[in-house]
C-alpha cells in the first residue's frame, strides 16, 4: 500500500517538474528578457533594442540590423502601437508574455510602412456572453488583436547590413510609438 | 525512517524524470527533416501544432523570440551534407537555386549554449547571385573572394537558414534548400 503511494506521488511529480520545465521556466526567461528590455524606457514605451541584444532576439539578421521594441501591458487599457517603418523589408511580431505569436506582419504584406495596430484584453467568457458587438464594433476591429495574456512585447524589425543606413533606419523607427489608447 | 528514504528516492526519481523528459522533447518534438537525407531541420511554430508548447520553450529557453508561422521559416543545420559536425576547421561550400522575390537569410552561430551568435550574416540583399539564381556561399575562416560566411571564432558551429513568405509554413523546394558540402579540413 505505502508503495503504490510512493509510486503515484513519483508519478504526480514528474507531471508537475515536466509542467514547470515546458511552460513555467520559458516563461520566466521570456519575462526577464522584457524586463531587461524595456528597463530603460518603460512599459507601452517604444524603444530601439541595443546592438548587443539583437543578435540574440534575430540571430538571422545582420549585426548593424535596426530592432525596435515595445514591451505592453493591456491590463488598464488598449494600447497602440503606431507604426512607422521605413522603405525595405520589415518585420513585426507581436508576443504574448508566454512566448506565443499575437500578431505577425512583414512589408510584402502590410502594403504600407505606417499603420496603427492597437492591442487590448480579449474579453473573458461571461464578458462575452453579457456583451454583443454592434456591426460599427466589429468593422472597427481591423488592424486590431486581443490577448489574453495582459503582458507582451512587440517586436519590430528591419534586416540592415551598411552601418550609414542602419542610424537613418533608427531614426525613422524612432518615428514609431507605443501609446495607451 | 527507511520508508522515509525511500519515499524520497521515489520523488527524487520522479522529479528526474519530468525534467529529463521535458528536457528531451523540448530539444527533439516538433522537429522535422526539411528534406530527406537533409541536414538542414525545422521547427514547427504552428500554434496548432501538438508540439507547440516544447517548440516555443525551444526557443526561449535559449534567450529568443520564436519565429512567426507564416511569416517566415527558419531551418537549422550542425552538419554538412557527408553527416559530419561543422567545424571552424573546415572549408564549406553552400549551394542552392533560391526564389528572387523572396527575402532570406543564412546566418553562422556558435553551436554551445548560451553563447551569442557570431551574427556573420548574408542575406538576399547582400548575396551576389548567378542570373539564374544559383547562389554559392563560401564558410572558411579565411576571408574568400565571392560571398564569405565567416565562422565563429572557435570550436563547431550552426547555420540558420531563414526564408520569409507567404509560403514560409510549407517547406522551399528542394532546389531552394542550402546543400554543404565539406571541402578541405
Amino acid at each position: 500500500m505505502h508503495r503504490v503511494f510512493w509510486v503515484l506521488a513519483a508519478i504526480l511529480t514528474a507531471l508537475l517538474t515536466h509542467t514547470v520545465f515546458v511552460l513555467v521556466i520559458p516563461k520566466l526567461s521570456l519575462e526577464r528578457t522584457m524586463a531587461r528590455l524595456s528597463a530603460t524606457a518603460g512599459m507601452n514605451t517604444f524603444f530601439i533594442v541595443p546592438r548587443e541584444e539583437r543578435a540574440a532576439l534575430l540571430p538571422s539578421f545582420p549585426a548593424n540590423s535596426v530592432v525596435g521594441a515595445c514591451a505592453f501591458d493591456v491590463e488598464a487599457g488598449p494600447v497602440a502601437v503606431d507604426a512607422n517603418m521605413p522603405d525595405g523589408f520589415w518585420v513585426l511580431t507581436v508576443y504574448s508574455a508566454k512566448g506565443d505569436v499575437l500578431y505577425a506582419l512583414d512589408s510584402n504584406q502590410a502594403g504600407t510602412s505606417s499603420f496603427t495596430v492597437t492591442l487590448s484584453k480579449a474579453p473573458g467568457l461571461i464578458e462575452q456572453l453579457r456583451l454583443k458587438p454592434t456591426e460599427e464594433e466589429i468593422s472597427a476591429t481591423g488592424w486590431s488583436v486581443q490577448t489574453p495574456v495582459t503582458e507582451g512585447l512587440a517586436v519590430f524589425g528591419q534586416p540592415i547590413t551598411d552601418a550609414d543606413k542602419s542610424r537613418s533606419v533608427a531614426a525613422q523607427m524612432m518615428k514609431s510609438k507605443c501609446r495607451r489608447s | 525512517m527507511r520508508q522515509v528514504i525511500g519515499g524520497s528516492l521515489f520523488i527524487i526519481t520522479g522529479a528526474l524524470a519530468g525534467a529529463g523528459s521535458a528536457m528531451t522533447l523540448t530539444e527533439y518534438l516538433g522537429t522535422e527533416p526539411a528534406l530527406a537525407g537533409s541536414p538542414w531541420a525545422s521547427r514547427d511554430t504552428s500554434p496548432l501544432s501538438p508540439a507547440h508548447p516544447y517548440v516555443v520553450a525551444h526557443f526561449l529557453n535559449e534567450g529568443r523570440l520564436p519565429p512567426a508561422a507564416g511569416l517566415w521559416r527558419e531551418y537549422a543545420a550542425d552538419q554538412s551534407d557527408d553527416g559530419s559536425t561543422l567545424s571552424i576547421a573546415c572549408t564549406y561550400t553552400l549551394t542552392a537555386k533560391l526564389p528572387t522575390h523572396r527575402w532570406w537569410s543564412i546566418a553562422a552561430e556558435s553551436s554551445g549554449r548560451g553563447e551569442r551568435p557570431s551574427n556573420s550574416v548574408i542575406t538576399s540583399d547582400t548575396v551576389v547571385a548567378e542570373p539564374n539564381g544559383m547562389v554559392t556561399l563560401t564558410i572558411s575562416r579565411e576571408a574568400v573572394a565571392g560571398n564569405w560566411l565567416k565562422p565563429p571564432p572557435t570550436g563547431t558551429f550552426g547555420l540558420i537558414y531563414t526564408i520569409a513568405g507567404p509560403e514560409s509554413e510549407q517547406a522551399p523546394a528542394p532546389a531552394a534548400m542550402f546543400t554543404i558540402k565539406r571541402r578541405d579540413c
